[in-house]
């Protein structure tokens, strides 16, 4: 158990950068998603933590020991770093039984064979694949493999875990519940993990802090409530939250002597902090920012509400995702209950008190 | 329906008679080997033999055994050396990407392509140098080194099928480059090791231009060179080389019959 400090990484391919300048803090025994979309460069920095990569700049410390530093020459191997990793197709040997893929990083430390054998039985039970320790790989399901490739990597008790994508090729069911048990095992073995996905859900389910990255940059870090309810700039308010916040240009006006936020089919009353920030580095024009079940839906017109008419109905089980235009411009709600609703249906929107969030059009800063 | 049927039966025979003219010197130089010297002179290439003999196949057998036994030395020393480093070259190359490593590859690959006459002379005068000229071990030598640009070409172009995270996985469970080669590549090395193999096989096997001009005298020689020297002087002893012919393409006949799509899947690079 170690945490995890990253400080000014930068790592170029060709000339491109694929990290610029990323800092980092993972606490000793937490759960840190990385996520972003393809590209961002997540599985580039889980990479760089492995040692699988050499990067130009910067410094990785693991627990006390200096893990990179190329400034300084350092470069500790893979294998020395105390990391294990479970990789999207799993790497398991395709040659060796479930028993041997196992025993392997056991086996390649020169443990002994009486050793292994009780540890190798000791992580088959806990993550319940004992009874498929003599069979191949080709004869497993991708559940099966999963929690394989979790064992291998269990079984030499690292400092850190990393996982990039590891439920990619699992259906849907399954992932659901291999999120669950892999926090369970992480919880119970307190582990330091660094987990990579490009999906928005998983991140929030899973993560204690998750890092949203984008471009090579870490956009935000913080608690996926955090995130979900401060979002630091329209980056992270976009990708976080499915479906994805409404947002609309504005203009900050005065009308009747109030600051306004003018949507153009409607207007917003600025909260005094938020002007005071837009004032303070002279912001004019404003992203304006509600998350779909934070709109409310009236059948009757309403004070502070704006006209638009329903498109489209989609049930998601408890709730109803309602897809909306209102002066040419689509948004989307989610409600408990659509009785009443139509299609085609005029109806009038307001969004909840103190659940608009507000943003900088050029910076994408969020201003509270 | 009829039309289609005898335009099909007119595609088979067409087909099946060429498939006869193909078959044609095979037949000729199995009758041919079965008949005695004074029946070859007397009869057509075609005809069946009247009185069959087995006579040429253990003369030819008896003069060929020594140079069979070279050319399986041949084939077993160039096959095994090369294959070794092929594979490993191939190994390096495919998943230990270096700065330069694809113009090494390159270097490698070019060397397959540069023909054998353009070297002739220089060889000889190399294998002169180092007291090697005239003896079979100019041939093993030889065979070793030039076999290892084609096993890298194979074995890198199917290792680059293995996923890298194999190599990831067994970086970060601890092992180094040599044990990941030894635990994780050679393992799932067979059928990379059969096609090279069997190409380097019947390259060596077949191989006539190197023997001729390196080595000298029964000892020495691969069985094709010794094979041309059955023709006889003055007589054509057509029967002897019938049948020496067949003792030659026998190995390589097996092989192709058998193992025939693994060499097909090694000239197409997949």
């Amino acid at each position: 158990m170690a945490s995890v400090t990253i400080r000014n990484l930068v790592k170029r391919y060709g000339d491109t950068v694929a990290i610029k300048g990323l800092s980092l803090e993972i606490r000793d025994g937490e759960f840190i998603v990385l996520v972003g979309p393809s590209g961002c460069g997540k599985t580039t920095l889980l990479n760089s933590i492995a040692g699988l990569l050499r990067v130009e700049e910067g410094e990785i410390w693991i627990g006390e020991n200096l893990a990179v530093a190329p400034e300084q020459g350092v470069f500790i191997p893979p294998q020395k770093r105390g990391v294990a990793m479970v990789f999207q197709d799993y790497a398991i040997y395709p040659h060796m039984t479930v028993f041997g893929n196992i025993a392997f990083p056991l086996e390649i430390r020169k443990v002994e064979k009486k050793e292994i054998r009780k540890r190798v039985v000791e992580i088959a039970q806990l993550l319940e694949i004992e009874d498929l320790l003599g069979r191949k790989p080709r004869a497993l399901s991708g559940g099966q493999k999963q929690r394989v490739a979790l064992a291998r990597a269990i079984i030499r008790s690292p400092k850190v875990f990393l996982m990039d994508e590891p439920f990619a090729n699992l259906d849907a069911k399954l992932r659901v519940r291999a999120r669950v048990e892999i926090k369970r095992l992480q919880r119970e073995l307190g582990i330091t993990t660094v987990f990579v996905t490009h999906d928005q859900t998983e991140a929030m389910t899973m993560g204690d802090r998750i890092a949203v990255m984008n471009t090579g940059c870490i956009e935000q870090v913080g608690s996926p409530t955090t995130l979900y309810e401060e979002p630091r700039n329209l980056f992270v308010a976009g990708f976080i939250g499915s479906p994805p916040m409404n947002m609309w240009p504005a203009q900050v006006k005065l009308v009747q002597g109030k600051r306004m936020a003018d949507l153009g089919f409607f207007a917003i009353e600025l909260p005094a902090p938020v002007f005071e920030a837009a004032k303070a580095i002279g912001a004019k024009e404003l992203m304006v920012g509600v998350r779909p079940e934070h709109i409310v839906i009236h059948p009757q017109p309403q004070e502070r509400a704006f006209e638009a008419q329903v498109v489209h109905i989609e049930p998601i089980g408890k709730e109803f995702n309602v897809y909306l235009e209102a002066n040419g411009e689509s948004l989307v709600a989610t409600v408990n209950s659509v009785s009443g609703l139509e299609i085609g249906q005029r109806v009038w929107l307001a969004f909840g008190k103190g659940k608009v969030h507000f943003f900088d059009r050029s910076s994408g800063k969020a201003l509270r | 329906m009829s039309r289609v049927q005898s335009r099909r039966v007119l595609v088979y025979l067409l087909l099946l008679s060429f498939a006869g003219l193909a078959l044609l010197p095979l037949w000729s130089g199995v009758v041919t080997a079965l008949k005695s010297s004074k029946e070859v002179v007397l009869s057509t290439p075609l005809t069946p033999p009247m009185r069959p003999t087995f006579a040429p196949l253990i003369e030819a057998l008896d003069y060929l055994k020594r140079p069979l036994v070279n050319s399986l030395v041949l084939v077993g020393a160039g096959t095994i050396v090369s294959c070794f480093f092929g594979s490993i070259l191939g190994y390096l190359f495919s998943k230990y990407r270096f700065k330069g490593s694809n113009l090494l590859f390159l270097l490698v690959v070019i060397c397959l392509y540069i023909p054998p006459q353009v070297q002739l002379i220089p060889m000889t005068r190399v294998m002169s140098n180092v007291g090697l000229y005239g003896k079979l071990g100019a041939l093993v030598l030889l065979y070793m080194f030039f076999g290892i640009p084609m096993c890298t070409f194979v074995f890198k172009t199917l290792y680059e099928e293995i996923p890298t995270s194999y190599i990831r996985a067994a970086m970060v469970d601890g092992a180094g480059i040599w044990t990941t080669y030894r635990r994780v590549i050679l393992p799932l090395s067979v059928i990379p090791f059969v096609i090279a193999a069997l190409l380097q096989v019947t390259i060596i096997w077949n191989d006539y231009l190197w023997g001729l001009v390196l080595t000298r005298g029964m000892a020495n020689m691969p069985v094709t060179v010794a094979l041309a020297n059955l023709k006889g002087s003055f007589v054509g002893a057509w029967n002897l080389q019938m049948a020496g012919s067949i003792w030659v393409a026998l190995p390589t006949l097996i092989i192709f019959v058998f193992l025939g799509k693994y060499i097909i899947r090694g000239y197409a690079g997949i």
